[in-house]
């Protein structure tokens, strides 16, 4: 059985990264197709509203991230990680790519981390990772 | 098979698209309580997927698509029509909360069992459920035909457009009828954010596209200077006493006033009553019709749809969305791709309402008090299930076969809508109207609807007879003659039937309604001023007083040197007149407290409009009779037409 509130909680999270993340990664692949780094700031910009826009639904509801959110962000920010190193030292990335996969993975890495520390506080976010959760915590 | 950048993003946001309103739609058939949750989602629907759901209602693809298309003919004076908005949240504002209080407190569901309980009137209800049908079918249907059509064209004839039209037709179908209500809810709030995202992406693409905005207005400027397209940025009188309105070269505030209010024709539709009906809580009306419609909406239709249309007017396109989608679809066919589901996220928003609206009536209102009268909720969602398929099925078959039935069909359906405002007032506001004078008037209203249309020309030419008239005489939209029809009608019916019978419901509705309706002393004194800065608004901003427009912030035809403000002076008057509109809708919302919450709680009584049973098997005697009345309808009307029709 699904709550009404899980549901409600679900579709703010989806609407949120429906509008700012498909704006965020349309605008930074174009800001590289055309080598615009302007584009592609304004892409990386919105990405990271889409982040504050999930903490402020996670507010409203009196939640945190669930399992499921934290892995597939985790995924997403390793797999963005990982393809850009991989590019950067096979192919021949143009200075605009650089700069936007820079910037991405350190806004990323920033608000994350900004998220933690606020949330948890400098101690607790660091016991976020060398310490097991309590059963059922983070859900 | 190679495919194109255009066709391979098309498929990859239609997958996620179809993805999540599987996802969602499934979630909320596992949340259903009982098998009744799937028409109402058991009363239970939050209130901020209401407030969203209704803007997008409002809106839908209907006005992204539409209005850009009549500003690019029209020009600037069919740009005051996004100020409409703010004329459909007062509507809104009017009826939703206490249709929503009523509800709660006699059980009632759908605009059919509200009409049936107070006005005691089979009549109403059954009106209702053809409006709620008319939507469904024909209504959205046209939109379903733009966008299959647009399908086709953005993936440069990789998808045809007849598959194009069944393929979307398919993707509503599928969450909607594993869904009900809560997943038509829901995914409404998601497909209006998805609007939003839809109309602010084609106005930046319009002033990237147009050169930027100060070149837009300076193509716009020349474009003025032509003796000829000086109907384009002027409105042209207040009305004009021609035959039809195609003659008059030019539209007059008469036909802006008209149309505005057959746009909020809508927020009176069995649509926003069963959206309003299906909501936990009465929280969210202000706040959405203030705030999401006409606030941001307004001011993206206002400004960003507006663009859209005038970049439409410079490249002298019919259908600028289009032209804009193809042009963006080269440079960035992601973001092409992106516009194009919001499109369709717009489109389904209205249908998903229509659908589920459309078959809780036909079922709930029509079939059951008539057949079947202890149909239980089980038997009723599998009913339920295979209307929303047989509309849907209609409404495919209507859009490929016959194309132009349906848009004259779909036409009626806003004006037609309207028809019911007064009824509404009847059962929100003025105890005086009789059931008589509600259900003579809206059919008087409906049947002025038809007469003022190409469909009455055409339904009567098939007869063989013709009008004098063209559509919309005397440039009048026809949902303006509807409405003056019927309330002339409720008015002289109120005052020499009096109300006997249906005495008793008014009573004890407008009893509640007063006792639930207290307002602060302050906000008492606020109320004359209040109701004359409405009629000032509506006088200036969608009225008469739209001619002011033309002078007011500069010379119309007078060039870019002669624009007070850069930008042509009847859009520059249409700007200024949101915001007022806003804080009036503000004013109303909150000041008067017509739409904000109620301090009190409302519990439900046990005298609802659930009908009595006297006789609970299921009445095929009276299913017969329908079907040798409608055989006999038919029969009739087939050898009139052969007889006298052309």
């Amino acid at each position: 059985m699904v709550t009404d509130r899980q549901i409600e909680r679900g579709i703010a999270v989806f609407s949120n990264w429906a509008v700012f993340g498909a704006a965020g990664l349309g605008f930074i692949m174009d800001g590289i197709q055309q080598r615009m780094v302007a584009l592609s700031l304004v892409g990386i910009a919105a990405v990271i509203v889409g982040f504050v826009g999930h903490l402020i639904v996670n507010s409203y509801f009196h939640e945190t991230f669930s399992r499921g959110e934290a892995a597939l962000g985790l995924a997403t920010l390793g797999a963005i990680v990982a393809i850009f190193v991989v590019s950067w030292l096979t192919t021949q990335l143009s200075r605009e790519t650089v700069i936007t996969g820079i910037t991405l993975i350190g806004g990323l890495l920033t608000a994350g981390g900004a998220y933690i520390a606020t949330r948890f506080g400098l101690r607790g976010a660091f016991s976020r990772f060398h310490k097991p959760s309590p059963r059922g915590a983070g859900k | 098979m190679n495919l194109t950048a255009q066709q391979i993003w098309l498929v990859a946001f239609g997958t996620v698209y179809v993805a999540a309103t599987s996802f969602w739609a499934r979630q909320s058939a596992l949340r259903d309580r009982t098998p009744g949750d799937f028409f109402t989602a058991g009363g239970g629907l939050p209130s901020w997927f209401t407030a969203l759901a209704l803007s997008g209602v409002s809106l839908s693809a209907w006005m992204m698509l539409g209005l850009p298309a009549m500003i690019s003919r029209a020009g600037f004076p069919a740009g005051a029509l996004a100020l409409s908005t703010v004329l459909m949240a007062i509507v809104g504002v009017l009826v939703f909360k206490r249709q929503w209080q009523v509800g709660k407190r006699f059980g009632a569901r759908s605009q059919g069992q509200l009409f049936a309980f107070y006005y005691r009137s089979r009549g109403l209800s059954l009106l209702s459920s053809a409006i709620a049908t008319l939507f469904a079918v024909a209504f959205c249907g046209m939109q379903l035909n733009i966008l299959g059509r647009l399908m086709a064209e953005l993936s440069g004839g990789g998808i045809a457009t007849e598959p194009a039209t069944w393929l979307l037709a398919l993707m509503l179908f599928s969450y909607v009828i594993v869904g009900g209500m809560f997943a038509v809810g829901a995914l409404g709030a998601l497909q209006t954010f998805l609007l939003a995202l839809g109309i602010l992406g084609m106005s930046i693409a319009a002033v990237f596209l147009g050169g930027g905005f100060a070149a837009i207005n300076a193509a716009l400027a020349k474009i003025a200077q032509a003796p000829s397209h000086v109907a384009l940025f002027r409105v042209e009188g207040v009305v004009r006493f021609l035959p039809a309105a195609d003659a008059a070269n030019g539209w007059t505030a008469g036909l802006i006033l008209t149309m505005g209010l057959s746009f909020a024709g809508i927020q009176a539709s069995p649509l926003a009553a069963q959206l309003v009906l299906s909501t936990r809580d009465d929280r969210g009306f202000a706040a959405g019709q203030t705030w999401v419609l006409a606030s941001f909406f307004g001011a993206v239709c206002v400004f960003g749809l507006t663009l859209v249309g005038a970049y439409g007017l410079i490249l002298d396109s019919p259908s600028p969305v289009a032209t804009l989608l193809g042009a963006l679809g080269a440079r960035s066919p992601w973001f092409m791709a992106a516009l194009y589901m919001s499109l369709v996220a717009a489109y389904q928003v209205v249908a998903a309402v229509s659908l589920v609206s459309a078959s809780h009536a036909l079922v709930r209102d029509v079939y059951a008090p008539f057949f079947e009268l202890d149909l239980g909720d089980v038997g009723a969602v599998l009913y339920g299930r295979i209307a929303i398929g047989l509309l849907l099925l209609a409404s495919v078959l209507l859009v490929t076969r016959a194309p132009t039935a349906m848009v004259e069909l779909g036409a009626i359906a806003l004006p037609a809508s309207a028809q019911l405002i007064p009824a509404l007032i009847g059962l929100c506001w003025r105890r005086g109207i009789t059931a008589q004078a509600a259900l003579v008037g809206a059919v008087v209203g409906i049947v002025s609807v038809v007469l003022t249309e190409d469909l009455g020309a055409a339904l009567l030419s098939f007869l063989g007879l013709h009008l004098p008239w063209g559509r919309w005489p005397w440039t009048l939209a026809s949902a303006g003659w509807g409405l003056a029809a019927n309330v002339a009608t409720v008015l002289v019916i109120s005052a020499i039937t009096p109300a006997r019978q249906a005495l008793h419901r008014a009573d004890l509705v407008h009893g509640f309604l007063d006792a639930h309706a207290t307002m602060r002393p302050s906000s008492r004194a606020l109320k004359p001023t209040v109701w004359a800065a409405a009629l000032a608004w509506i006088f200036l901003g969608v009225g008469p007083g739209l001619v002011f427009g033309n002078f007011a912030l500069g010379d119309s035809t007078g060039g870019f040197d002669k624009w007070i403000v850069g930008m042509p002076p009847l859009w520059a008057w249409c700007l200024s007149m949101w915001a007022p509109g806003v804080f009036l809708v503000w004013l109303l919302s909150y000041k008067l407290e017509l739409a904000s919450p109620s301090a009190v709680a409302i519990r439900a009584v046990e005298e609802g409009p659930k009908a009595r049973a006297r006789d609970t098997r299921l009445r095929t005697d009276r299913l017969q009779v329908l079907l040798w009345t409608v055989s006999g309808v038919g029969g009739f009307i087939a050898i009139f037409a052969w007889v006298f029709g052309n």
